[in-house]
């Protein structure tokens, strides 16, 4: 990720697609669908990764080295065809970097008082 | 699991093979499983409708069909564990597309015949089909401009037992309506004219509509200014209208300079007085706007029940639908003779006398409506057919720009850049295609217009949504004929890139390796010369050939390459050579197709002298075929190819050993000139033509090697075809 030299945050917001499936890696290895399922019941329904989403940016962090598909089966009870990705430590460090930049944004506006409760 | 979801699934299914092979093959199953739970999911728990769902689905898929395609085609992507590589910034991206773009303005610029036909072609396609949308769009799509237009229908009557299959309505049926049916909301009965105006700035011929006060009503129209007419308006004694009557917009503002007095002012119509209480609002108009006056019309309820030629507009209750009219409508014709003393059932049997109910859209255009469809089905067509030459176009383009895409690939280009250059390229003449075609469109729309007599005309224009439409057809279009190219180019490796256009030099092809002389062989009988560059450069043992090779040549090249590296050892070179370096070997005279196997030998050699540094000998010559196994295969056409080695000053030709019986139809003069040895392994070959001298280069340190100097190790030789 291109950081600010100033802040070592990352400079653009993550997409919220690949920020979820950070997340819901966070916790251990899944498959697709158990992203999927993780990622909804977290968010109360409101995120549903439909599945062109979901590989596309599968795809997309496999890429850019922040997740990685294991290799054979973590859970042998569950379904054979799925494939497992888990976090690389790129992507725990982007996860955090995100995170980290949020967590700046929520404090700038809890400066203000956008959050006042008006 | 319902017959829904199995439907969504084949679809989706259907939709996935649009992605990437790789994609489907990584994700496809995992894809469609899931989808499966999705949808069952959806169908357990109410609230979520399965096909709501699966149409998220879908969009979602289309949605991320591009960044599955831009995954696949860029150029490198950053392997797993390689770290994270930001994509490009939207300004980065920005300012490649505008450079890109610019440099396809730049090579289309340069070829202005042929953009020229292109855009052309396109903007005839485009612009029929703006113009012909922007027609159907107006007088078909949009609802009339009335509220609740759908409500809003036509009653006429028939009577073909008489001759008479269309009537229109009787003061007496609309009487009998207007009291009885409760089913329409109200009827009113309207005519239309034309009335010499006097009173006003000049004296005119206005388009006059006379309507029962409800007409407005009926319209959910108020005027603009003024009181919409009233009961009270008309009286029976009135037979040729009353005396109000209400302008419309248009002749407000131009014939009576917009007024805003003009309220009670009394003009003269047909020599009767009569007052304006009205001003219609801005765009209104029934049934068109070509409608310059309202007036108010009376009608007797108990007229006569035989004088047809009123035309009878209705509104429809609430919940009665426009069939649901018609059925009770038939009731009231069929119970006519119990209303109406002198119409008996048995002469409404002979009469075949009906009544239809038909929307108010559809009895303004019912006339065109299959027509205009037909008319836009047919440019739809003829800009299938424009898309398909100006692809041809391209596609003849890209042939004869392979030179220009070898060069690109050998300063790196990958094949995202090749199709991103076809891309904007294409997209750039769409666009073009686009904007002339609107301005096509909106000229011959003018010109159609006047010649066709549409109704609606007057609502027909080039509006937001034909723009849309035609931005829409200019970069699908573009799109669609740029990725053709795309399609043939960008899916192979470069070598295929520089695949042969089919024309090939005839079989008398000699290979030869001296250098000079070039000019004088090439114009000689048969052929033309060939030089045979090979460098050598640090790399990791890929091979590049170019010069408009047919595929036939390019193999023999492959083939000689592996019969070198397979025997290495006997030619004294190092086989990590190999894994080391590239090759690029390259035929110069890169405009003329070359193909044929009979370069076969004179590659070997070539390659040998790279890669030993053994120069070759200048005043020889060589043809024949190689096999992997380096045996040298007869080839045709030997006679030729010695005539034409004598003529370029050639001392020594090394010809296959079977097409030594050739030599007997070779003139006496050539073959004295010649020395001619028959070769049965390419070993021979390289024996007699490579020099015993080593030439100093950087050979076993080619990786420290700068590009430059390995290029000076490269090796000429030249063959001739």
């Amino acid at each position: 990720m291109a950081r600010d030299s100033a802040t070592d945050r990352p400079r653009r917001p993550m997409k919220a697609a690949w920020f979820h499936i950070l997340l819901a890696l966070a916790d251990g290895a899944q498959h697709g669908f158990g992203i999927r399922g993780s990622v909804k019941d977290r968010t109360g329904g409101a995120v549903k990764l439909y599945p062109a989403t979901l590989y596309g940016s599968i795809r997309e962090l496999s890429d850019e080295g922040l997740i990685q598909a294991l290799e054979g089966d973590d859970d042998p009870d569950d379904d054979q065809r799925r494939r497992y990705y888990r976090l690389t430590r790129a992507g725990r460090e982007a996860l955090a970097a995100e995170v980290a930049r949020q967590q700046d944004i929520l404090d700038q506006a809890r400066a203000t008082r956008a959050l006042s409760g008006a | 699991m319902s017959a829904c979801i199995r439907l969504a699934l084949a679809s989706y299914a259907c939709l996935l093979r649009l992605t990437p092979r790789s994609y489907r093959a990584d994700f496809g199953n995992e894809s469609m499983s899931d989808l499966r739970e999705i949808l069952l999911e959806a169908e357990r728990f109410a609230g979520q409708t399965v096909v709501g769902t699966a149409l998220r689905a879908h969009l979602d898929l289309m949605y991320q069909l591009p960044g599955t395609w831009w995954a696949e085609l860029r150029p490198e992507p950053a392997g797993s564990g390689r770290g994270a590589g930001a994509p490009p910034g939207i300004r980065e991206r920005t300012m490649n597309f505008m450079n890109e773009l610019r440099l396809a303005a730049r090579s289309l610029a340069k070829r202005p015949g042929f953009t020229l036909v292109a855009v052309l072609t396109l903007a005839l396609g485009i612009g029929a089909n703006v113009a012909i949308f922007s027609i159907v769009n107006a007088v078909l799509l949009r609802p009339l401009p009335f509220e609740d237009s759908d409500r809003l229908v036509q009653i006429r009557h028939h009577a073909p037992g008489l001759d008479l299959p269309e009537l229109e309505n009787s003061e007496a049926l609309l009487g009998y309506y207007q009291r009885r049916a409760p089913f329409l909301e109200g009827v009113a009965g309207w005519g239309r004219g034309s009335s010499n105006l006097a009173g006003a700035d000049q004296a005119i011929r206005v388009n006059v509509v006379a309507g029962q006060p409800a007409l407005f009503e009926l319209l959910r129209t108020q005027p603009f200014m003024g009181r919409p007419f009233n009961a009270d308006d008309v009286t029976p004694d009135q037979e040729d209208g009353s005396d109000v009557v209400a302008l419309s917009w248009n002749t407000w503002r131009s014939d009576f300079g917009a007024d805003p007095s003009v309220l009670g002012r009394v003009i003269e119509l047909d020599g009767r007085s009569v007052e304006v209480v009205a001003v219609m609002p801005e765009g209104f108009g029934f049934p068109d706007e070509d409608v310059d006056l309202y007036r108010a019309l009376y009608l007797d309820p108990d007229g006569d029940f035989g004088t047809f030629g009123i035309r009878g507009l209705a509104r429809l209750a609430p919940d009665v639908s426009v069939a649901a009219a018609q059925l009770r409508i038939d009731e009231m014709v069929a119970g006519i003779p119990d209303r109406f003393e002198r119409i008996t059932t048995e002469f409404l049997e002979t009469a075949g006398f009906s009544a239809s109910v038909e929307t108010l859209r559809d009895s303004l255009v019912v006339d065109v409506e299959s027509a205009l469809w037909i008319i836009l089905g047919t440019v739809a067509f003829v800009l299938l057919i424009a898309c398909a030459n100006v692809a041809n176009l391209f596609l003849v383009r890209a042939e004869s720009r392979q030179k220009e895409m070898a060069v690109r690939a050998a300063m790196g280009a990958g094949r995202r850049a090749v199709a991103t250059t076809f891309l904007s390229e294409s997209l750039l003449l769409g666009i073009g295609g686009g904007v002339v075609g609107v301005l096509i469109a909106g000229a011959g729309m003018d010109a159609l217009l006047r010649i066709a007599d549409l109704p609606r005309a007057s609502e027909i224009s080039l509006d937001a949504a034909s723009l849309a439409v035609a931005g829409i057809l200019s970069v699908v279009a573009g799109l669609a004929f740029g990725a053709l190219p795309m399609a043939r180019y960008a899916g192979t490796r470069f070598a295929a890139v520089l695949r042969d256009n089919g024309r090939e030099v005839d079989e008398d092809a000699i290979a030869t390796m001296t250098a000079e002389k070039t000019e004088k062989v090439q114009a000689a009988f048969g052929g033309s010369i060939l030089n045979i560059e090979a460098i050598r450069m640090p790399g990791r043992g890929r091979i590049e050939v170019t010069g408009q090779l047919g595929d036939v040549m390019r193999e023999s090249a492959q083939a000689a390459l592996s019969f070198v590296r397979a025997n290495c050892a006997e030619f004294d070179v190092d086989p990590k050579l190999f894994r080391r370096s590239d090759i690029h070997l390259h035929f110069p005279e890169g405009a003329t197709p070359k193909d044929g196997p009979s370069a076969g030998v004179a590659i070997a050699t070539c390659l040998v002298s790279l890669f030993t540094g053994r120069p070759v000998r200048h005043d020889l010559a060589m043809t024949g075929e190689v096999t992997l196994k380096g045996k040298v295969l007869e080839v045709g056409g030997v006679k030729e190819k010695l005539l034409a080695a004598q003529r370029a000053g050639i001392r020594t030709v090394l010809v296959p050993k079977d097409n030594l019986k050739d030599l007997e139809d070779v003139p006496e003069e050539v073959r004295r000139a010649l020395d001619v040895i028959g070769c049965e392994e390419v070993e021979t070959n390289i024996c007699e033509a490579l020099l015993d001298t080593v030439v100093a280069n950087d050979l076993d340190d080619v990786e420290q090697a700068a590009p430059a100097r390995a290029a000076r190790g490269g090796e000429r030789a030249r063959a001739r075809e």
